[in-house]
């Protein structure tokens, strides 16, 4: 009988157990990154619905509260006893973990096709009824520097 | 030549070892397995949850002609009633999320600053419904959009 067989046996399944641990184990640790990256590209997209949403409720209520080429940050003012959207300006820190701003500009529009247009081009003119926010969320994750963006046209007839 | 019939005190006690260690191992990651397993599970109906109410609550108030934010925390989207009822979300006494999540709390708050339009804050907490302990929220604002002309500043 061969004693020494056993041996030999034992350590193919060492190799084999650790092989397939070190395959799996930083598989496991990429899908813990994956969906911890998943959750805050979730939370930033609702950071940054909640501020476009905000901003259009308050560039509808008059033109003045957001001027043109300045960046501002929705927040919750109590007036009066209740609770209603005012801006402020500059970037604001949502939820520790994002920067937010919300960036007003002009709308130019070209005279024959009243199509939107750059506003150095020619033959176009400022469009009074509308303007445009380009909302920015921007975060890190893992030292690496993460931004969405949204744009929405604002017409206010 | 001595014949040696069966194991020594050590092989036995090196067997008893291993295969304890082996035991261990093998059933605490059965354990993580099956926890990750039930975890994932939830927090997918979680998730299910938060983009059908997500995208409810988006598609109509965005167009709505009129919202009502009720005091008993019911809101009023063009005369569709929206109310937490024993657990679970409603619309008009239908129930619109599954039984497996408890809808905890159901919350609506008006920030808007024009009278004539408004932009709501919808809140909702959730709770699995056979194990309390795991929860995730919603937040979603939507404001309503003029559709009107002459309604804008």
């Amino acid at each position: 009988m061969k004693r020494g067989f056993t041996v030999i046996e034992v350590l193919i399944a060492i190799v084999m157990l650790s092989v397939t641990a070190a395959t799996v184990f930083p598989a496991v640790g990429w899908l813990i990154i994956k969906s911890r990256q998943l959750v805050y590209d979730a939370q930033a997209a609702s950071v940054l619905q909640e501020g476009m949403e905000a901003s259009y409720n308050v560039l509808l209520t008059g033109w003045d509260d957001m001027r043109a080429g300045r960046t501002y940050s929705p927040q919750v003012e109590f007036a009066g006893g209740e609770q209603r959207w005012a801006m402020t300006e500059g970037e604001e820190e949502v939820e520790t973990r994002f920067t937010r701003g919300i960036q007003v500009g002009e709308v130019c529009r070209y005279n024959e096709t009243g199509e939107q247009a750059d506003c150095d081009d020619d033959d176009v003119t400022l469009d009074p009824e509308s303007k445009l926010l380009t909302g920015k969320v921007s975060w890190t994750e893992r030292g690496e520097d993460k931004v969405i963006t949204a744009t929405l046209l604002v017409v206010g007839l | 030549m001595t014949m040696r019939k069966g194991f020594t005190l050590v092989e036995l006690m090196i067997a008893m070892t291993l295969s304890a260690l082996i035991f261990v191992t093998v059933s605490s990651l059965l354990v993580t397995i099956l926890t990750a397993n039930t975890k994932s599970r939830r927090q997918e109906a979680f998730e299910q949850v938060k983009n059908d109410l997500g995208s409810e609550f988006s598609s109509t108030l965005r167009w709505a002609q009129e919202v009502v934010i009720g005091e008993d925390d019911s809101l009023t989207v063009d005369g569709k009633v929206y109310r937490a009822d024993g657990g679970r979300l409603t619309k008009d006494g239908q129930a619109i999320t599954p039984e497996g999540v408890r809808v905890e709390s159901f919350s609506v708050n008006s920030l808007s600053r024009s009278a004539d339009l408004t932009s709501v804050k919808v809140e909702v907490e959730l709770t699995d419904a056979s194990f309390n302990l795991a929860q995730d929220r919603l937040v979603v604002v939507v404001s309503q959009r003029q559709t009107e002309v002459g309604g804008g500043p």
